[in-house]
């Protein structure tokens, strides 16, 4: 028997969950490995967030879609069609439910930015909070319709890819791409008398959200 | 590319998501013209507010705690119920309803109870199967009616020869109880089929010759032991 320092054996080498795939997590979900389900929540949780707080307006109500997303993720794990990314499969589930909360709560889809005035009393209630949606950026990205603050967002605070976009939204590829300019435009309308007056206000700069 | 195009692309072109000409079309007129030039530093700052200006909103510490404790709290999943068989799902699609499966329940149990009866009647009956079609050329025999005789077969023998409209009237010797069992294919005895066989014969009123017996052989089922022989 040779004698010497012990190899491991490959066959039983356990991966780290934190080093795979997310197709490789939710299978490992499909057996009921909870553990990998908290990976892949960690790693999706604060995109979604971003998004759907952006979405809708209000925290209490984002944290609930969130958590519905990742429940709807546990749920139909078995009905996740492989031949699109995770990425997109899970992004489609929350753009779906944000657009059903949206409607449900009838909310305007254009708020002139004055309207915006009445949610920064209600966010100053929150304990401790920076009013992290009242500045004026996000002011006016709450104001754009929402067809184009959807697609606004996605594009430049999740970073994703027109074909992502195209494929989580199931909308032709040229519209996205439109849209996305279209949004932009509007922004910078809504932005024009206000830039100067935010440039110079802005602090010590926030951990970019795609680092996430 | 005139001033109003060039507008529309600013945003891209700052992106890079221009193909090359465009974006080359977009940096000469940048270079010449003042008015858009002056826009596209609006625009830059736009993407450097997009950057840095956004926070990054998080959830509530306790996010993934309340998520885990709602997954334990949904419906175990059991093993795919479709792992039944095939004939059970097929069963329960016909007769979904209660009802219908305990009527169908009982017809079966009707059938099988049917079945047991008649195959339980036909197994005590029997019935002589005639080997030869001698018997009705038969003429006026005596029935020799041993008193020695104890086979109860033997008796019900007498008796459904006597209820035999064909044999009625003519007297048979019985002979022979022999405790046979059919021969197989191959000429061995099988001990499954247990006969009986009686040797029926003529008397003849010269009381000489034993003709050759007509032999009615009679399936039964009791397995008593064969009698002993008769004489006659």
């Amino acid at each position: 028997m040779p004698t010497g320092e012990r190899v491991p054996n490959r066959k039983w080498r356990v991966s780290d969950p934190v080093d795979l795939t997310d197709k490789d997590l939710l299978a490992r979900v499909k057996a009921n490995d909870t553990i990998a389900f908290s990976v892949l929540v960690d790693r999706y949780k604060i995109r979604l967030f971003n998004l759907i707080y952006r979405m809708l307006q209000n925290r209490e109500e984002a944290e609930d879609i969130l958590q519905e997303t990742f429940l709807r993720v546990f749920k139909e794990k078995e009905k996740y069609d492989p031949t699109y990314a995770f990425s997109t499969w899970i992004y489609t589930i929350a753009l779906n439910l944000c657009r059903n909360e949206l409607k449900r709560k009838k909310r305007f889809k254009f708020f002139g930015l004055d309207l915006i005035k009445e949610d920064r009393r209600y966010a100053v209630e929150e304990k401790g909070n920076k009013n992290c949606l009242s500045s004026t950026l996000e002011k006016a990205i709450a104001s754009l319709p929402v067809k184009y603050r959807t697609v606004f967002l996605l594009r430049e605070v999740n970073q994703l890819s027109y074909e992502e976009m195209s494929q989580s939204l199931d909308i032709p590829l040229g519209t996205v791409k439109s849209r996305v300019n279209r949004a932009r435009l509007i922004l910078r309308k809504r932005l024009k008398p206000k830039i100067e007056e935010q440039y110079e206000l802005s602090k010590s700069s926030p951990i970019p959200i795609w680092l996430f | 590319m005139n001033c109003r195009r060039v507008r529309q692309y600013l945003f891209g072109y700052f992106k890079q998501e221009l193909p090359p000409e465009e974006t080359e079309e977009v940096r000469v007129h940048l270079d010449s013209c003042p008015e858009c030039a002056k826009e596209a530093k609006e625009i830059k700052k736009i993407n450097f507010m997009l950057k840095d200006d956004l926070e990054t909103l998080v959830p509530s510490t306790d996010f993934n705690e309340k998520l885990l404790a709602k997954i334990q709290m949904l419906p175990s999943e059991t093993k795919e119920k479709d792992t039944r068989r095939w004939w059970v799902r097929l069963l329960l699609e016909v007769f979904p309803s209660v009802r219908w499966r305990w009527a169908l329940a009982g017809a079966v149990s009707v059938i099988i109870f049917a079945y047991a009866v008649m195959f339980t009647q036909k197994q005590t009956s029997i019935r002589p199967e005639f080997y030869s079609q001698d018997a009705e050329k038969m003429e006026g025999q005596d029935l020799v009616n041993s008193p020695k005789v104890t086979d109860s077969l033997y008796q019900e023998l007498l008796e459904r020869v006597a209820q035999t409209s064909t044999l009625r009237d003519r007297a048979f010797i019985i002979d022979n109880f022999s405790f046979s069992a059919s021969r197989g294919e191959d000429g061995r005895i099988q001990p499954e089929d247990l006969y009986k066989r009686f040797v029926i014969e003529r008397r003849s009123p010269l009381n000489t010759q034993r003709g050759r017996g007509n032999h009615y052989v009679l399936p039964v089922v009791s397995t008593q032991p064969a009698s002993q022989k008769v004489d006659y």
